[in-house]
């Protein structure tokens, strides 16, 4: 580290988006897909007709569920959907449904990093710009396939826990495995089924404020993950060193020349007016609910390590250079690419998952968890057959003047208002065939 | 055809079915008989007409026998256009037909013509459509009411037997007082919304504006039920009878006496008392109730509806469908805001503006929230009222039919054309106008309201009241 370097703490929070492996859409019976024929995986909904309405994905939500309890999360008994408004034209109804302030899943952990929330959301279409370098400046024109526009999302928020560029590709690592085993989602980067943009701040040394934060956004691989969040820290250690103030703007990383140009200044910065998706009744998850999901958790990648140094495994020396985590050997070793196999997978030997040496340990900072991850699950799970799936329903429940309490009470909408019964049927877990003409 | 015209002006929707069933009306040439009639229209209250009989009309055996409807211009319809009252959608034609008018169609109805409205749904007066003003049929130099004018106006000039429409804060029950007929606002969930372009989701519903109130349940009987497709539908808790009730024996009636203070004409206040009168008449007892949060309802309204609209509307950006008007600087913004500017009529802009401020940084507690507990608060009033009467009368508009252009330029005072629709909407329970009378040669309306999911109590002590009050809804077909 240079000199200067050295008198400042680096902050980074990293916020990942992880498209997950439904046969549809998240608010509708579209297929979704990678590299088709654009805009032919397209509805009234997804496209934004007028006269459409969203109808939430019952398999996203048990996905959603799955993660939150694997990452250690507290599940929100009743969580709502928001709208996030904004224009762009890859955003066909003008606002993006998402969770705001009562999200699926709070807080959570993993690997010493704690987490702020797991949310549910659709993604946005995919713009083509034609001409120039395939970026917007400089194109032509641009094109909109909608076949992308949809796919479900969760989105992971990590508290501001992690020091160092290194530690954050690493982290980022250790997600995407222990997704992957879920078998919740491909979160393939080049394909962008795993995205991640990061939050970056310094402080000078002992000074217990943060620093103003920066977005950094375009990093489509780990490596440029690790390079982008090292080029803006020397670029706000420059800016300090030489008087200046860091501004808290949008970033765009450009891995060929690493150069970190601004994207968004504060002048137009977005105000995305949240307000409750009134087409959508709250999401109540029920103790069958959580159990389903918990029957389909496979064992995870930090707890077979922590199985395999319990029966004594050998620590096999790290793959990369010294002080590499063990989990990071995981991502030489293809998973098994589709569907997730609950038996463990014939290719990954004991000696592959060898236990993390006491160095790479210690380069992973474990703060004291500010609440324990009480949903995960009790004990190691025996990687073994996971029984069927139980029948996912979510009860869509009006909630009457005895609304259920929260305990952060917002302004709900009244007409969260009736509890009726369970309408599992009319959440879509299977694929309807699209059609423009339903 | 002229034997047709008595049929027309005489008869309602169920008695036209009945007599299609029995044999004594062709379906066909009552459809061509009103298809003709609106293609004729003089009061602009259609923005497309059939320009054929289809060649098969649905079976008299089928509930609703063939029967024509005029679907207010909203409602998506495949393959014909549905132009929400919007030059931005001027000859969008929709891939899909929205459930309520499917189920129309399942029933055996069939559609001739779809009708005009305020653009978007915004407006009490039809002035503000993109596609010229709608005509009061009992006197074209007044407004029909809004924002379903187009189909009060065709509905009571014997354009149409029947009519479906939307009510967000009134624009059912407004345009039926208005125009002299029956027009129901159901209970917020009973119909679905799927293809219903959409004003204010939270407040939308769809529902029938009819002759009589045995039609405006025949309708509903076809348009409610849970829809997979709209998540906020849950139907109604039982089926829909034909109302038979003659009496009022037992019946509690309540009124917000508060609420009638002031801002009311005089005509429409005498026709008010009169028709309670009437209902004293067959059994009813009367009982001074208070909506205390109901006055606030206006505002809470203009606060909610907006933000939502804002939001609604912001799909219409001119990229994947609807009239695109490109800038000359060739930007995105440049395209963004010439078609939404040159697209948009002033009151949807009024609107959006309201309701991005509203839901603004720094501004959504005070207004967005705080619109919506008062939103609760009444709710809560209805609640309590339901404790000690059964149902709630009030006129359903506090002026008759005003003169076209007298209140474009001062939109409050459109707004409060609303003052007695809204607290309903906002609550999410049922709303039925009936005709009560006249007042200087036009159309007063009387509100009836219940609690959630009470349609057949509302629908009977209307039925028992519109034969009383015996007002001929014919009155203004030639």
């Amino acid at each position: 580290m240079s000199a200067a370097a050295e008198k400042y703490e680096v902050t980074i929070g990293l916020e990942i988006h992880v498209q997950l492996a439904t046969q549809t859409k998240m608010f509708c019976g579209c297929r979704t897909s990678f590299g088709d024929d654009p805009n032919t995986h397209t509805c009234p909904r997804c496209l934004g007709l007028p006269g459409a309405l969203p109808l939430p994905n019952a398999k996203a939500v048990h996905y959603g569920l799955m993660m939150g309890l694997a990452l250690g999360s507290e599940i929100a008994p009743r969580s709502i959907f928001h709208r996030k408004n904004y224009f762009y034209p890859d955003l066909p109804k003008g606002y993006q449904i998402s969770q705001f302030d009562e999200p699926l899943c709070d807080g959570g952990e993993l690997g010493g990093v704690r987490l702020n929330r797991v949310h549910l959301e659709e993604d946005a279409a995919k713009l083509n710009h034609a001409g120039g370098t395939g970026r917007i400046s400089g194109s032509e024109a641009s094109v909109v396939d909608f076949n992308r526009g949809g796919t479900p999302l969760a989105e992971i928020v990590t508290e501001p826990d992690i020091t160092s560029a290194e530690q954050a590709s690493e982290w980022l690592r250790l997600l995407r495995v222990t997704i992957r085993q879920l078998g919740v989602s491909d979160v393939n980067m080049e394909e962008g089924s795993l995205r991640c943009d990061a939050n970056i701040s310094i402080r000078p040394k002992g000074q217990a404020e943060l620093g103003t934060k920066t977005e950094l956004k375009n990093m489509n691989s780990f490596r440029f993950i690790e390079r982008g969040i090292k080029a803006e820290v020397a670029r706000q250690i420059a800016i300090v060193e030489g008087g200046g103030q860091v501004v808290g703007e949008t970033l765009h990383f450009d891995p060929r020349t690493e150069a970190i140009t601004s994207m968004r200044s504060k002048e137009e910065a977005h105000d995305y007016r949240y307000f409750p998706e009134p087409d959508l009744v709250p999401v109540i998850i029920t103790p069958e609910m959580i159990e389903a999901a918990k029957a389909e958790l496979p064992e995870l990648p930090l707890q077979r390590e922590q199985r395999f140094i319990d029966l004594g495994v050998e620590p096999a020396p790290p793959a990369r250079s010294a002080g590499a985590p063990s989990w990071v050997i995981s991502s030489r070793r293809p998973w098994p690419p589709t569907a997730p196999s609950r038996r463990p997978s014939p290719r990954s030997s004991p000696t592959s998952c060898s236990s993390a040496s006491a160095t790479a340990r210690s380069r992973i900072r474990r703060p004291r968890p500010t609440r324990s991850p009480s949903s995960s699950p009790s004990s190691p799970l025996a990687p073994s057959r996971a029984p069927a799936p139980a029948p996912c329903s979510i009860v869509c429940t009006r909630a009457g003047e005895t609304r259920p309490r929260s305990s952060r009470p917002r302004a709900s909408p009244p007409w969260v208002a009736v509890t009726s019964s369970p309408r599992s049927s009319r959440l879509r877990s299977t694929p309807t065939p699209t059609s423009p003409r339903s | 055809m002229s034997d047709l015209l008595s049929v027309i002006k005489s008869q309602s929707a169920s008695e036209q079915i009945a007599a299609i069933k029995a044999g004594e009306l062709d379906a066909r040439e009552l459809f061509e008989a009103y298809r003709q009639r609106a293609a004729a229209d003089d009061l602009n209250a259609f923005t497309w007409v059939s320009e054929v009989t289809p060649a098969s009309i649905p079976e008299a055996t089928s509930p609703l026998a063939g029967l024509p409807v005029a679907v207010k211009d909203l409602f998506c319809t495949a393959g014909v256009p549905t132009q929400s009252g919007s030059k931005l959608l001027e000859g969008y034609r929709p891939p899909y037909t929205s459930t309520a008018v499917a189920k129309l169609e399942q029933a055996g109805a069939t559609m001739h013509a779809k009708t005009n409205q305020d653009e978007f749904a915004m407006g009490s007066s039809n002035e503000n459509s993109a596609f010229g003003a709608v005509r009061n049929p009992w006197d074209p130099s007044r407004v029909p009411g809004g924002s379903s004018g187009g189909s009060a106006a065709a509905v009571a000039a014997g354009h149409a037997p029947w009519a479906l429409g939307t009510d967000t804060g009134g624009s059912i029950r407004q345009p039926a007082a208005l125009c002299g007929l029956v027009g129901l606002k159901p209970t917020y969930g009973a119909i679905s919304r799927y293809g219903m372009i959409a004003f204010a989701s939270s407040l939308d519903q769809a529902g029938p504006i009819t002759r009589t109130v045995a039609d405006a349940a025949l309708m509903l009987q076809h348009l409610h039920g849970a829809d997979d497709r709209d998540m906020t539908s849950v139907g109604l808790r039982e089926e829909i009878a034909v109302p038979t009730r003659e009496s009022l024996d037992g019946l509690v009636i309540g009124v917000p006496e508060s609420l009638l203070a002031e801002g009311l004409e005089p005509g429409v206040l005498a026709s008010f008392r009169a028709a309670l009168a009437q209902a004293e008449s067959l059994g009813a007892r009367l009982e001074e109730i208070e909506l205390p949060h109901a006055e606030a309802g206006l505002s809470a309204y203009y606060v909610l509806a907006p933000a939502e609209a804002s939001s609604n509307l912001s799909r219409f950006d001119g990229v994947r469908y609807g009239n695109r008007i490109e800038d000359e600087d060739g930007t995105l913004l440049g395209m963004y805001t010439r078609t939404r500017h040159d697209g948009f009529g002033p009151e949807v802009k009024r609107r959006i503006m309201l309701g991005t401020y509203a839901l603004s940084a720094g501004y959504y507690d005070a207004y967005y929230g705080t619109a919506q507990r008062v939103r609760t608060k009444i709710a809560g009033d209805f609640k309590a009222a339901f404790d000690t009467v059964d149902v709630i009368a009030t006129p359903t508009s506090p002026t008759v039919a005003w003169e076209l252009g007298a209140k474009v330029s001062d939109p409050l005072a459109m707004y409060l054309s609303d003052v007695f629709t809204i607290p309903m909407s906002l609550a999410g329970i049922p709303g039925i106008n009936i005709p009560s009378g006249l007042s200087d040669g036009l159309p007063v309306g009387l509100q009836l309201a219940g609690p959630a999911f009470s349609e057949n109590l509302i629908l009977g002590v209307a039925h028992a009241l519109e034969r009383t009050l015996g007002f001929d809804t014919g009155g203004a077909i030639r």
